[in-house]
């Protein structure tokens, strides 16, 4: 980042009346009299008040705003449960071709064959094979998507059994928000599943809760403490035996792509975010895609349309009587797909299995040198990631969101912080493959520093940012009074 | 690196794993590929499997889905490497760019949609669709007596209709379809339907036909009843039509498919959502808000996160995470590209084109336009020949033989020679 300690004029503080930055194509027909076919009520009353920009103010405007913020292409960005890994450019160029762009999605519903639906059709098959189910979805736009959809489907496939008294989800303590805010939303009941002083699910509070209520469990693996749950097979066993559902997120795929499958630990369902293992760019949040696995008994749930192969040809399947019905308008964010697909054709299967192995030898690696200045109060070996404790700090007034702000000023990206909420001042770390034993080395080293610089000038540390566009954010004014929209001047 | 870990093998990292879960070799997939080869294959699969020409986003087929004029300025900076390869701005002080490109799309959807406030996406209309319904019956709920169904007119698009469908089955909630009459709502059916458990009446304009409904009525309807208007609109026409929002629309939603994105098999989208000012702490997603740093300078940073599921978990006001932020930095650019004037001009050549299209429909033999309501891009054709346009017998099974036809500022006169001479 450039742009220390300043501010970027708003587009709308850039607009002067009457200018423009690009001119629409000139019509094709008359237009003289063309607003004479609605009636006047129907006609807009004011313009929108959009900014007014000469095309270089805006080119300028952009890059400014560029300029004010981090990307993995810019800055390591060890933010945990992100996998924030290269994205490959040519991935992005792929996404762009005509081929792809110009379809029309309803048309697209009776299209045989297609490359489109030949790629949709290879990625599904791959993402089957990695993760070793029967079937999936591209529907889900996102992670949370993934996991409404799992839940509608054990949630239907219950109903359909008869089974309606099975209503709640169990989630564990260290799970990602999303999971029981997902259950909520189809209307189940959620109990937390305690973790153990290990941090792994705690198999006797979990044999404690399943019943004859239990609808399904959402648990994470490896878990948000970057640990692999070991008793996998034992959980889900119990949660079988209970008559439920096992739902695995599959938000920290990228720690065991092609080394082992979750379809064979047991689980029925799981997502995968395409934006985190498959390398398709996060874009400031999206879009994203979660493609649903599932194994054969839930299948028939499966959103519709479903991707299909009939004589030889792909095509979509619509004649699906027991679908929880469309999740996305039409076929999810297929243009995500398109750059998932290229990732795997890049890598092959001995490829993706090296990126699982170098994210958790990266990893181990990052979390070896962190562990001589910050406790990790979880075991180890960690997979893609590891969850430290800025807690001895505190001592000297310094916390963990200090320390994130710190490391802005260095040059990093923060890891994700205070989460998981088992762990106390959590510093949540994750390398991913992509990053070189030197600038592990060097995030290390700064670390270092910063931890030991909050001991001898903690104020350096409690007043970071310093070297960013702006200096500390106050989050609690902005909630307080909350401005989503850019005022003149005179009205604020 | 392993000595450093204390490890002899990479194997031994994964000693956690029960070793029979281990797969002894690499997944069976096609080889890798270099860069270089990646594209011939892609090359080869597009050569050997083409589309279907009449699959192409293309007039007469739209909907929403039709192709539009956009500046090769959008992708230039949108995807500029700190934008395109960005998490969600978690950090404000590392993401002040991000943060106030989405205060600006925010400002700019709002003032679209003729609404005070919009979040910072969604993952299409038809979510956004059932995210306001629920939002919906959030607000009209009061305390035991639960709104939690809605009245939707049949002449919202059928696949955002669909996506609110499943997700009202898995809450549990009521959804009570109007059926279209004469290309628009039937007024005096959705009176009949609202009911002291209703909590949205949904409605569409421009609607799915391309006819435009006046909202103002049926927003007293709504509120009379103590429910919400929500409409879904199409944004492109919104420089010439009068917003929903200042039609008395409570919340607004939107494919933002035409704001500079690609048809892309509806797969290139993002939903645009606006409400009025007062469900702000119940509005779905992210919303970006102003401060000031320590020292007294503007800043952005995510804001009411409070709303959300990092913080309230099961209690959250929706799910949603990743949303489609890169997509709302397009719709942005491609906003600010147009301006007011650009926008109203698009919206009038898109107007005179449904014009002609008109015309040249009524000179074709067997052909009729289906509706005499007042419309804008899009308009409905009877007649028996499928290059007529979109089929809407599939989610219209009375309307059969109808045809749906879309017009855009990029549809030609020469398009609409050549359709005329594919329907003959």
């Amino acid at each position: 980042m450039s742009q220390i300690k300043s501010t970027a004029p708003s587009i709308f503080e850039r607009s002067v009346p009457g200018r423009r930055a690009w001119l629409p194509p000139a019509p094709q027909f008359d237009t003289s009299r063309a607003l004479d076919a609605i009636p006047e009520s129907m006609r807009r009353a004011e313009p929108p008040a959009l900014p007014e920009v000469s095309q270089l103010d805006m080119v300028r405007h952009f890059n400014t705003l560029a300029a004010r913020n981090m990307g993995i292409d810019t800055t390591f960005y060890p933010l945990g449960s992100c996998t924030m890994k290269l994205n490959p450019w040519i991935n992005e160029t792929m996404a762009t071709w005509p081929a792809f762009t110009a379809l029309h999605p309803a048309a697209m519903d009776d299209a045989r064959d297609c490359a489109l639906l030949r790629v949709l059709h290879d990625l599904s098959q791959w993402l089957a094979a990695l993760a070793g189910f029967d079937a999936v979805t591209l529907q889900p736009a996102a992670g949370a998507h993934g996991e409404l959809t799992a839940l509608m489907m054990i949630q239907k496939m219950l109903c359909e059994r008869g089974e309606t008294e099975r209503r709640t989800v169990l989630i564990p303590d260290t799970a990602h928000g999303t999971n029981p805010a997902s259950a909520a939303r189809c209307g189940f009941r959620v109990k937390a599943v305690k973790s153990g002083d290990d941090g792994l699910v705690d198999l006797d509070s979990l044999r404690g809760l399943v019943g004859p209520d239990t609808a399904a469990l959402m648990i994470t693996n490896p878990n948000t403490l970057g640990l692999f749950e070991k008793n996998i097979e034992e959980i889900c066993r119990i949660v079988h035996g209970a008559g439920g559902q096992v739902y695995l997120d599959g938000a920290n795929f990228n720690a065991v792509v092609g080394v082992t499958r979750p379809g064979d630990w047991g689980a029925d369902v799981m997502h995968i975010n395409l934006h985190k293992t498959f390398s398709t760019p996060h874009g400031g949040g999206g879009p994203g895609a979660g493609p649903v696995c599932v194994k054969g008994h839930l299948e028939p749930y499966l959103p519709k349309p479903v991707i299909a192969e009939r004589g030889g040809e792909i095509v979509f399947d619509h004649d699906r009587p027991h679908s929880i019905g469309k999740i996305h308008g039409w076929h999810g964010n297929v243009a995500v797909a398109v750059r998932a697909w290229a990732y795997i054709r890049s890598l092959g299967g001995e490829g993706l299995r090296r990126v699982a192995q170098m994210a958790v030898l990266n990893a181990n690696y990052l979390r070896a040198k962190v562990a001589e200045f910050l406790p990790i109060p979880h075991g180890k070996p960690c997979m893609h990631e590891f969850v430290a404790s800025g807690k001895p700090l505190r001592a000297h007034g310094v916390k963990t969101l200090d320390l994130a702000k710190a490391l802005i000023d260095e040059g990093f990206h923060p890891p994700t912080i205070y989460f998981p909420l088992v762990v106390d001042e959590a510093l949540m770390i994750e390398p991913t493959e992509s990053e070189s034993r030197e600038t592990l080395d060097a995030f290390a080293d700064t670390l270092r520093a910063l931890c030991e610089r909050a001991t001898t000038d903690p104020d350096s540390i409690t007043s970071a940012p310093q070297r960013a566009p702006v200096t500390r954010v106050d989050e609690a004014t902005a909630a307080r009074v909350p401005c989503l929209c850019w005022l003149p001047p005179e009205s604020e | 690196m392993l000595t450093a870990i204390g490890c002899a093998s990479i194997d031994e990292l994964y000693r956690d794993v029960p070793e029979h879960l281990l797969l002894r070799e690499a997944p069976a997939l096609p080889p890798a590929l270099s860069e270089t080869d990646l594209v011939t294959e892609l090359q080869r699969l597009t050569d050997e499997h083409p589309s279907d020409p009449r699959a192409r986003a293309a007039f007469p087929l739209g909907g929403g889905w039709e192709p539009h004029a956009s500046s090769a300025l959008v992708h230039r900076l949108a995807t500029l490497p700190p934008f395109l390869t960005a998490y969600t701005p978690y950090q404000a002080e590392a993401s002040q760019g991000i943060l106030q490109a989405f205060h600006e799309f925010q400002t700019m959807i709002a003032a679209l949609l003729g609404c005070e406030i919009a979040n910072a996406s969604l993952y299409d209309g038809a979510t956004g669709l059932a995210e306001a319904a629920f939002m919906a019956g959030e607000i009209t709920s009061r305390g035991k007596n639960r709104r939690e169904r809605a009245v939707v007119s049949e002449t919202v698009a059928p696949h955002a209709r669909a996506v609110m469908q499943s997700y009202f089955d898995a809450a549990g909630w009521e959804m009570v379809t109007i059926p279209q009459r004469g290309g628009t709502s039937d007024i005096d059916r959705v009176r009949d339907a609202i009911d002291e458990r209703t909590c949205a009446l949904v409605m569409a304009h421009p609607n799915f036909f391309g006819g435009l409904e006046d909202l103002r009525p049926v927003a007293e309807l709504a509120h009379g009843g103590g429910a919400l208007l929500v409409a879904m609109t199409e944004p492109s026409v919104l420089g010439i039509i009068e917003s929903p929002g200042a039609m008395g629309a409570d919340v607004v939603v939107a494919d933002g498919c035409s704001l500079g994105l690609t048809p892309f098999a509806g797969g290139d989208t993002l939903g645009l959502f606006a409400c009025r000012k007062d469900f702000i702490r119940k509005v779905p997603g992210r919303l970006v808000g102003t401060t000031k740093d320590s020292e007294g300078r503007r800043a952005h940073t995510l804001t009411l996160q409070t709303r959300e599921q990092h913080i309230r978990r099961e209690k959250a006001t929706s799910n949603i995470c990743t949303n489609q932020g890169l997509h709302a930095l397009r719709a942005a650019i491609h906003l600010i590209c147009l301006g007011p004037q650009g926008l109203r001009e698009i919206g009038l050549a898109t107007l005179a084109a449904a014009q002609a299209a008109r015309a040249a429909a009524n000179e074709m033999p067997g052909v009729e336009i289906a509706f005499d309501t007042p419309s804008a891009q899009s308009f409905v054709v009877t007649g028996q020949s499928p290059h007529l346009g979109l089929p809407l017998e599939r989610w219209y099974p009375d309307l059969t033989s109808h045809f749906l036809v879309t017009a855009s500022e990029l549809t030609t006169a020469e398009q609409v020679k050549a359709w005329k001479e594919a329907v003959q």
